[in-house]
């Protein structure tokens, strides 16, 4: 967690195989006032995850060796408290995915949409924190 | 019991050779039974006649014997006149006596078969020479005047006269009883003879009777079994012909029967459902006019079935996507055969025509053929919709971005970004859309594309799984055929062996044969967990499948009938044998498509 000037700048780990689809996601989350840490797959992440202060994990479902059902439940092994989206091509997910994920969005959401989600699921856990 | 029924029914068979016997055992039975009978009735007549000679002969013997005595009386009596008289003239018979010596040898000739007989007339001859002799003693004495009136010499000459009278008499006596032994004995005969003849006669009526009664029976029993036989024989001919005819008529299948001509001669109901027309309709009507047939695809008619089995001589099968022409013009999709009816000689008198109505078997496969196309976009779609919502999403999202920048340059390098991204999006689409689009007649495919399209579709599947794809095709791998088909076919085959590898696992896809081949070979090995033996022979089967409900078990038999429409072929091979696993798909195509005028299935699902 930083800060930057007087706002509040929370860190998303981003999780995407697809390079140039991680670089334009990353890209608009900065843009939204984001620090953003990217990685390529399942291992990468657990090891960006540990090595960083993460606020928000963002995981693309469908990757190579893990998907992101599997990234997400070893990340709540981890810490069960970072709020984690889970990003789909697909409109359903196997219910043992959505359970490791505060939320499961579809890809092709409105950039603004996703970012509103985003906010929310930090002011909850902000909330739950102060609690 | 049975073995004497066996007997018996073995003994009534009439065979013409058997006829023959029985036939002439009735004309040699009475023949010889008649010539025993002649022989019977010859020998007893020579006999009689033997009996009445001999009585004849007595009689002759008795005559001559007479005669002879007379002679001899009358020569005596010439002597006495001569003697008395002195005149010659009286001595006339006595000089005609000088016979009677013959006479004597004649007689004795005649008995000489009865010695005591002979015995007998050889004394009374001594005794007439000795008489001959007095006589010329007495003669000389009357002409010497010599005492010729002596007592003692007249007594002497009487008591020679008096034995030879004697001797005579007992010659005949004897002679006499012969022949009434000898008449007797022919009285016998003749006795005898009538009563073998008619004993003869009887016996040979009765046997002649009891002969004929006996063959005629037997005959009449032989023609009555034969009789019976023929009608067994008719009747199980009956049988047998209403046994065939009703087997025809209750078969499933369509049968019709022709003769040389392809006049229908027969139809069974089947046939007549299959074809709208009835038997009597249909009957005495040439073949192609009630059997109407087209190719399922060209519309072209097909060859008489007719004319195909009289040409080739032989059982032939109709070509497939045969359609049959019903009589009120409506279609039916059939699958048949044809066999030539031959008669003993071999010669061909007919045909006969079985055919099935497979319109729902062809409408099932169809659509389990677009079934299966269906699941296989289903089982792509996964990868898909990443395929297309990866770039969409990212699309979206410099979009954003675009409109949130005021820098130019950034803007202009996102919006390259995004139409590369759409462009990838566009690939996609199109390899989706090429599995349905299709062409309505072969065209030139390169192979190469198409496993490169293949692999397109499959690409996040090969993402996920590390797979390590190799293509060796060359350039040259151009067949004729649909490439919507064959490219489902390596969808299916590389989709199979994608979810057989383990993650990082092989698939090399390579090209057997060299450009100057008339066919293409295509191996698909991987090195995955390859197939069990006991399933290799069921592996092209519809329905049958590995995956439990995730396959339809359509995949392959789908690809094995688009290899047959192309004139090619598949075979699967399982690594097993060498050891290590995997399993390796090979396809084989012809360069050139074998039917042109074939045209596509799958333009009338597009």
């Amino acid at each position: 967690m930083q800060k930057q000037g007087n706002q509040w700048q929370p860190t998303i780990l981003c999780i995407d195989d697809e390079p140039v689809g991680l670089m334009v996601r990353a890209k608009l989350l900065e843009m939204s006032g984001f620090s953003v840490i990217t990685g390529v797959d399942g291992p990468s992440a657990m090891d960006l995850y540990r090595k960083n202060d993460v606020d928000l994990v963002l995981l693309d479902y469908m990757m190579p060796h893990m998907h992101g059902g599997e990234v997400a439940r070893e990340l709540r092994s981890i810490d069960p408290r970072t709020p984690i989206i889970i990003l789909s091509a697909y409109l359903t997910l196997p219910e043992d995915v959505t359970a490791f994920a505060d939320l499961c969005l579809v890809k092709g959401l409105p950039p603004p949409d996703l970012v509103a989600a985003i906010w929310r699921l930090l002011e909850n856990r902000q909330a739950e924190v102060a609690s | 019991m049975a073995f004497a029924g066996e007997q018996a029914s073995r003994g009534c068979e009439l065979t013409p050779r058997r006829f023959r016997r029985l036939l002439w055992l009735s004309l040699a039975v009475p023949a010889t039974l008649v010539l025993i009978m002649a022989s019977v009735v010859a020998f007893e007549v020579r006999q009689l006649r033997q009996a009445l000679q001999w009585v004849d002969h007595s009689d002759t013997v008795v005559a001559e014997t007479r005669s002879t005595m007379r002679q001899i009386v009358d020569a005596e009596t010439g002597l006495r006149g001569y003697l008395i008289t002195g005149r010659q003239e009286f001595l006339e018979p006595w000089r005609e006596s000088s016979a009677t010596p013959a006479q004597f040898a004649k007689i004795e000739k005649m008995v000489s078969d009865n010695p005591p007989q002979k015995q007998r007339f050889i004394a009374t001859y001594e005794n007439f020479q000795q008489w001959l002799n007095y006589s010329r003693e007495m003669i000389r004495l009357r002409d010497t005047h010599g005492d010729y009136m002596d007592f003692e010499r007249n007594l002497e000459g009487k008591r020679l006269m008096d034995s030879i009278r004697n001797g005579v008499a007992t010659a005949i006596n004897v002679e006499q009883a012969l022949r009434n032994t000898r008449l007797e004995r022919a009285a016998q005969l003749d006795a005898d003879f009538d009563f073998s003849l008619v004993g003869l006669s009887l016996a040979l009526a009765t046997t002649l009777t009891l002969f004929s009664r006996f063959q005629l029976r037997h005959l009449a029993e032989e023609f009555d079994s034969a009789l019976r036989r023929a009608e067994e024989k008719a009747t199980m001919e009956r049988q047998r012909k209403r046994w065939f005819s009703t087997l025809l008529r209750s078969v499933g299948d369509a049968v019709i029967a022709t003769n040389s001509e392809g006049q229908i001669t027969f139809m069974n109901p089947a046939a007549e459902v299959a074809t709208g027309w009835s038997e009597a309709e249909a009957k005495t009507l040439l073949l192609q006019e009630v059997f109407r047939i087209v190719n399922a695809e060209t519309r072209e008619s097909v060859e008489n079935p007719v004319d195909k089995v009289r040409r080739l001589e032989t059982v032939v099968g109709l070509a497939n996507h045969t359609i049959l022409i019903r009589k009120d013009g409506s279609e039916i999709n059939i699958d048949d055969s044809g066999a030539p009816i031959r008669d003993v000689d071999g010669k061909i008198i007919g045909i006969i025509l079985v055919f099935r109505d497979i319109t729902s078997q062809y409408e099932l496969e169809r659509a389990l053929r677009t079934t299966e196309k269906l699941a296989l976009a289903g089982r792509i779609t996964a990868s898909v919709a990443h395929e297309i919502n990866n770039p969409l999403d990212t699309v979206g999202n410099l979009l954003h971005l675009i409109q949130s920048d005021t820098d130019e340059t950034r803007r202009s390098e996102y919006a390259a970004l995004a139409s590369l991204e759409l462009k990838r999006v566009n690939h996609v689409t199109r390899s989706m859309l090429s599995l349905y689009r299709e062409a309505r007649s072969p065209v030139p495919v390169d192979l190469k594309d198409v496993v490169n399209s293949a692999l397109t579709l499959l690409e996040s599947q090969i993402r996920n799984k590390e797979a390590q794809v190799t293509c060796n095709l060359p350039t040259n791998s151009t067949v004729e055929g649909f490439p919507a088909e064959l490219r489902q076919v390596f969808t299916n085959l590389l989709y199979n062996s994608l979810d057989a590898i383990s993650q990082g696992g092989t698939i090399l896809i390579e090209c057997t044969t060299p450009d100057t081949e008339k066919v293409v070979c295509v191996a698909i090995a991987d090195n995955g967990h390859g197939i069990a033996k006991e399933n290799l022979p069921r592996l092209f089967q519809p329905l049958f499948t590995t995956k439990g409900l995730d396959g339809t078990g359509l995949g392959l038999w789908v690809c094995k009938g688009i290899m047959e429409k192309h004139g090619g072929s598949i075979e699967a091979k399982s690594g097993d044998t060498t050891g290590s696993a995997g399993a390796t798909f090979t396809i084989i195509l012809p360069r050139r498509f074998p039917d042109r005028r074939i045209t596509s299935t799958a333009a009338e699902a597009a």
